[in-house]
């Protein structure tokens, strides 16, 4: 019977205060974030769900086909489903209050917030390229000297990778991929692993997300930040409530937690350009960074054949 | 009355039906999946002949060189390890000699390290049994060479089978090893396209999709569930002359440095050196303060704990009436020897819109569903070695029923409980294949975290966990128990 008691008061854990926080944001920048919120909240818990932008987004849409979805805030690099729950009335309209909030930040008037931003940029390892000269041009991918030295994640999983999809394929058109196969580019699940296999020289360039690349410089990797020439590609990540969330006040005060000042300064620290004006930048990281926004109209429109096509194209399932 | 048991088995099965059920619905997917099938029974059926070649060649040699069974001890390490945390060391023993592992090579090393022990201690018993006796008479009669082995093969081909069909269900099955070996260099089984399939934000009906695959996976293992065989044997008489004794030890103590030793010295490297500058810099510490760890360190530890308790308590409980619980043994056994993606579809299904779902109550569940089989057989072991019988006599001499289960028959079962533990507790605590499923938000499994830190490129985090898992596995080999 003890033992029992043990099982329910460990898991019983039905605690007034606790948030559900469905993510693609990673495990090592997600956790300083809610440490930093439950200080400013004491009493107040996050639970984590933390997959692919891909991963996320089918596991809360199997929830809500079973009438039981369980995220009071979701938080993923995918303009796209955003707009999908909004057009479905699923998500909570929140009132800005932060003052000094760019406007253009707040989608579909205040139903879901970019809180800080991250652009999809040439990752090198410079020990890897030797003298190969630095790619200028997305489109320098393609050619034979950067042969079998290419890798970007995977579409399916990585919400980010969907970006660079979407923003080639309606720029260059979907044969630019095809290109890039020809030349031996491979395709890794998630951001985070690409990284790693880029650090240590299984690859010479990734088209990934930029934050991250400057935490694992710190650490000692030969690796170096290229945004090209012809833009970064800006991710869209929202965060925003939902309508079923049933602790939607404390989700709010989430959402506006991250638009405070020791949010945005951590942010910063983790490698995010931050969206509040006066936050100071990371480091290496101009005032002005080229960018192209992500192609989401596009995205939007094309997504379940972008994604077959790629899959198609590189051998994925 | 009589429906009551019908009643009942449909109750326990009701994922596996629920899940053909909603699989049939989507049958369309098998035109796009049925690649995969061939691949998985590929990857299995090669798996399954280098598991018996290795496992019953050591189970020859330590037969023919007469080892007591405290050698056996030592292949017990390599099953203890979970192969998903033996293939993530594998990977990183390789790194340093420049090998990639990823893709078939690995998944069939991983595979041959975890299960040539299973088909090891499947054959040894048998070669004790049924060979000895007919070796003695081969020698008495002067047979020798190809006159020996058509004398020999025959009556060992329905052991060989058997083992042949156990370790190729346990492949077919598992999910840990391509997960990690196979995903990244785009090498699918059927388990990981059901994941992958359940995690695609491009599939129409996710659930749908994995659940015609799961489908297709049971169409796959059931027919070799007919086959799998279970250990049986009786040492054999000491008359028999030993041979090959170096052969034999030297061939036991190779596999278990490469089994064991091989990843435990790739995790170490891991989990020790930063990879950029060569320092010593554990990576422990940070392993351990991701809240995902230490949660899912508690869920398991708490999950395989009270899973084993319940289990082992309700076999106790039916411990009086034999019949039945051979009876609800046999079709618990299909939870447990089927896949275990297909469990933990089933009860996606069946669970999704409860409350129960996105709690730890639904891998407990699956846990009990996955494992009562286990818990039903150990015990089922020592009531065939005539409990029962002593109990009647303890009755005979004016015992109420129950006191004389409780001063004769418990006590006689206690071992038996006990050796059910040994199994069903490890393999709770190292679980994967359900958790990786069925796992939500505050229900994290160690196994999941160790699966969430390799997708999130937090590889030497993920290598400390793993190292944790191993040791901890090993110091289970500290536990006293009976040798027989």
């Amino acid at each position: 019977m003890r033992l029992i008691t043990v099982f329910l008061a460990l898991f019983g854990l039905a605690q007034a205060q606790t948030l559900t926080l469905y993510t693609s944001e990673v495990l090592p920048n997600v956790n300083p974030m809610i440490e930093l919120f439950k200080r400013a909240n004491p009493g107040t818990d996050v639970r984590v769900f933390r997959s692919g932008t891909g991963e996320v987004v089918a596991r809360f849409r199997a929830e809500l086909e079973a009438g039981n979805p369980q995220a009071d805030l979701l938080w993923i690099a995918d303009e796209t489903f955003f707009r999908e729950l909004s057009g479905r009335n699923l998500l909570r309209r929140v009132p800005i209050t932060t003052s000094g909030y760019p406007v253009r930040y707040a989608y579909e008037s205040g139903r879901y917030y970019e809180v800080r931003l991250l652009y999809n940029v040439m990752a090198i390892n410079t020990r890897k390229l030797g003298n190969t000269p630095k790619p200028q041009f997305w489109r320098d991918l393609t050619k034979s000297q950067y042969r079998n030295l290419v890798a970007m994640p995977n579409p399916s999983f990585s919400g980010a990778a969907l970006s660079t999809l979407g923003t080639f394929s309606s720029r260059f058109g979907f044969g630019v991929f095809e290109q890039l196969r020809a030349n031996g580019m491979k395709i890794e699940q998630s951001n985070p692993i690409l990284l790693q296999k880029l650090a240590s020289g299984e690859y010479g360039v990734a088209i990934m997300v930029d934050y991250s690349v400057r935490e694992e410089i710190r650490k000692g990797a030969p690796l170096e930040v290229l945004y090209p020439r012809d833009g970064a590609i800006l991710v869209p990540t929202p965060i925003g409530v939902l309508n079923s969330s049933k602790q939607p006040a404390l989700a709010e005060r989430f959402l506006r937690f991250l638009l405070s000042p020791e949010a945005q300064r951590l942010f910063s620290q983790q490698g995010y350009v931050p969206v509040m004006p006066g936050t100071p930048l990371p480091e290496g990281v101009g005032r002005e960074v080229l960018a192209v926004p992500s192609a989401a109209d596009f995205i939007q429109r094309e997504r379940v054949s972008l994604i077959e096509r790629f899959n198609s194209t590189f051998g994925l399932r | 009355m009589v429906w009551l048991g019908p009643l009942l088995a449909l109750f326990l099965l009701s994922p596996l039906l629920l899940l053909g059920w909603r699989g049939l619905e989507r049958i369309s997917v098998w035109a796009t999946s049925w690649d995969l099938a061939l691949v998985s029974l590929g990857l299995g059926l090669a798996g399954a002949v280098l598991c018996l070649m290795v496992g019953g060649g050591l189970a020859w040699l330590a037969f023919r060189a007469r080892l007591s069974p405290w050698w056996d001890l030592l292949l017990l390490p390599a099953y203890l390890v979970p192969p998903f945390v033996a293939a993530v060391g594998f990977l990183y023993a390789a790194e340093p000699a420049g090998i990639r592992l990823y893709g078939v090579g690995g998944i069939l090393l991983a595979w041959t390290a975890h299960y040539a022990p299973l088909a090891y201690l499947l054959i040894r018993p048998a070669l004790e049994g049924r060979l000895a006796p007919l070796l003695i008479a081969a020698q008495v009669h002067g047979v020798s060479g190809a006159g020996r082995i058509r004398a020999l093969l025959p009556p060992l081909l329905p052991v060989i089978l058997g083992a042949f069909g156990a370790v190729l269900l346990a492949l077919l099955g598992n999910f840990g090893v391509p997960a990690v070996l196979g995903i990244p260099a785009g090498i699918y089984t059927l388990p990981t396209l059901a994941y992958s399939r359940l995690s695609s934000p491009a599939s129409a009906d996710p659930l749908g999709e994995a659940a015609a695959i799961g489908l297709l996976l049971g169409v796959l293992a059931l027919p070799i569930i007919a086959l799998a065989g279970q250990s049986s044997g009786e040492p054999a008489p000491r008359v028999l002359r030993a041979v090959g004794g170096g052969w034999a030890r030297g061939s036991m103590l190779f596999f278990a440095a490469v089994a064991v030793g091989l990843p435990l010295f790739g995790l170490l490297r891991k989990a020790l050196l930063n990879p950029y500058t060569g320092a010593i810099q554990p990576a422990f510490a940070d392993a351990w303060a991701l809240p995902l760890v230490q949660q899912g360190f508690v869920n398991s530890a708490v999950l395989a704990l009270v899973a084993t308790v319940l289990l082992l308590g309700l076999a106790m409980l039916l411990a009086p009436a034999p019949l039945l619980l051979v009876r609800l043994r046999k079709v618990l056994d299909l939870n447990y020897l089927i896949p275990g993606t297909l469990l933990a579809l089933g009860l996606i299904l069946l669970l999704a819109p409860t409350w129960l779902y996105s709690t730890p109550y639904l891998l407990l569940i699956a846990y009990l569903l996955n494992f009562a089989a286990l818990a039903l057989r150990s015990l089922e072991a020592g009531l065939q070695g005539g409990i029962s019988r002593l109990v009647e006599v303890g009755r005979l001499f004016g015992l109420s029923r129950w006191r004389a289960w409780q001063k004769v028959g418990y006590p006689l079962l206690r071992p038996y409980a006990a050796a059910g533990a040994f199994l069903i507790f490890p393999l709770c605590l190292a679980e994967l294949t359900l958790s990786a499923l069925l796992y939500a938000p505050g229900s994290e499994t160690i196994g999941v975290a160790v699966l969430s830190a390799l997708n999130g490129g937090l590889f030497r985090e993920a290598a400390a966990i793993g190292l944790g898992l191993m040791i901890f596995s090993l110091l289970l080999l500290a536990l006293p128990r009976r040798v027989s």
